[in-house]
């Protein structure tokens, strides 16, 4: 945050120190007027997005008391950025975790933020950021991938990737699953949990179990309006995974008791 | 090059991509095969697990029930059969089947007794025995899935020429045909 001011500052005095300068040239000369203009604009683009951002800031922090939760602008070291090894994490660089909100859900430790990652360099650089939304789970599980069943996903498929196919042809259809554990992925996506996959609010979400998260991503910044549905089929997953899977990774839900009892 | 060189080479070049992809199902079909017989080992390490159970909860019910013979001698005859080894898939759907009608005939006489349903043994051996039938019926999906992907792949052309010359065949499935299968058995305490 100090950094950025001090960003906003040096950058606000470079286009004031423009206007200026176009002043001295005085509006006759053909570059003057065009330079304070300039300089106006500029400072008040820069003034807006300050604000701006600080108006995001607010709803961040008023949804998050809102709901319980608690709101932090950074990563309060937890280290977020590599919760998990796939995408969008470990990606590109220059990665950074911001509009961190963390709390629980149904029980559950969860947290939601904002991850932005760059690819290339100088005039190729591009950045991108993608809102992730997670639910810590008991005990670890072994990795399980889903992702909308697409272009890329049938691209992927004829390079030699991964698609394990269940007994329903519409969740087949709908959905990627790369498991390198066939045999637990089969016993999560079980057919109630399929039936649920299937539902409008879940079909075309990417979600991954990898180490003792579950975490979905979408593309863009962090929508508060999408933490809540994404959140309930994440739920819904984890209520989901039979109690034996927990049984065979050192966890049993019957002798902990209710969801919640653990912490991020 | 000559014409002659040139067809001869491209002959070979068809023959190799040809005898690479004969191999490559070769391989993918013996891959299968393991597979399909190693989830098969994995329910029958499960239904053991429940044929195991089952002694202890006929014992929990007979404290109560002693005159209830002929239901204790069906479970206990239908939970040897169940055990006995050897059996392939259809067959030992056949008897768990079976052995489900007679467990499902035990419960219903153990809810004639509250003081039993009330005892922490037996709703321990309820959820045991429930736990159980979810890993079954977890193992019996991964099995039918290997199953389908094993018999697709024999039916389909061209696989199947393949499987035809080295004798691969279709794998049968692990079916429940009993309702009752298809749920843990419960009592609705």
């Amino acid at each position: 945050m100090r950094r950025g001011v001090q960003t906003g500052a040096v950058v606000v005095l470079g286009l004031v120190g423009l206007g200026i300068a176009g002043v001295s040239l005085g509006a006759d000369h053909p570059a003057g007027g065009m330079l304070v203009v300039m300089a106006a604009v500029a400072v008040l683009v820069a003034v807006g997005g300050a604000w701006l951002h600080r108006k995001r800031q607010e709803r961040l922090t008023a949804w998050a008391h809102a709901v319980g939760w608690t709101y932090s602008p950074r990563d309060p070291g937890r280290g977020l950025a590599t919760l998990q090894t796939g995408r969008p994490f470990g990606q590109g660089h220059s990665r950074r975790v911001t509009e961190v909100l963390t709390g629980t859900y149904e029980g559950h430790p969860a947290v939601s933020f904002t991850y932005g990652w760059a690819t290339g360099s100088g005039d190729e650089k591009r950045r991108y950021e993608a809102h992730v939304v997670g639910i810590a789970l008991p005990a670890y599980l072994p990795t399980l991938e889903l992702t909308p069943e697409g272009l890329g996903a049938r691209l992927a498929k004829a390079l030699g990737a991964r698609d394990l196919q269940l007994e329903s042809a519409a969740f087949n259809a709908a959905y990627r699953v790369d498991a390198p554990d066939a045999r637990t992925a089969h016993a999560i996506l079980h057919p109630r949990t399929l039936e649920r996959l299937l539902r409008p609010d879940a079909v075309g979400m990417s979600w991954r179990i990898e180490g003792t998260w579950l975490l979905s991503w979408e593309t863009g910044s962090t929508d508060t309006e999408r933490i809540a549905p994404r959140l309930g089929v994440l739920a819904a997953v984890v209520r989901g995974v039979p109690r034996h899977v927990w049984q065979d990774h050192g966890y049993d839900p019957a002798a902990d008791g209710a969801p919640g009892t653990w912490s991020l | 090059m000559t014409t002659g060189a040139v067809v001869t080479f491209v002959l070979v070049a068809i023959v190799l991509v040809v005898l690479l992809w004969a191999v490559a199902q070769y391989n993918g079909f013996v891959r299968l095969r393991n597979l399909v017989q190693e989830s098969w080992r994995q329910i029958d390490v499960e239904l053991h697990r429940r044929h195991d159970l089952i002694p202890n909860l006929v014992e929990s019910v007979k404290g109560y029930a002693a005159h209830e013979r002929g239901v204790f001698d069906e479970v206990t005859r239908a939970r040897a059969a169940a055990a006995g080894p050897g059996a392939g898939p259809a067959e030992q759907a056949a008897q768990e089947n079976a052995l489900n009608a007679a467990l499902g005939r035990l419960l219903a006489v153990a809810e004639n007794y509250p003081v039993l349903r009330a005892s922490e043994n037996f709703q321990q051996l309820q959820a045991e025995l429930a736990n159980t039938e979810d890993r079954v019926a977890a193992g019996r999906r991964f099995y039918n899935a290997n199953v389908r992907e094993l018999n697709t792949k024999v039916e389909t052309f061209p696989p199947n020429v393949i499987a035809s010359m080295f004798g691969f065949t279709r794998a049968e499935y692990f079916e429940a045909d009993d309702p009752q299968v298809r749920q843990a058995p419960t009592v609705g305490f």
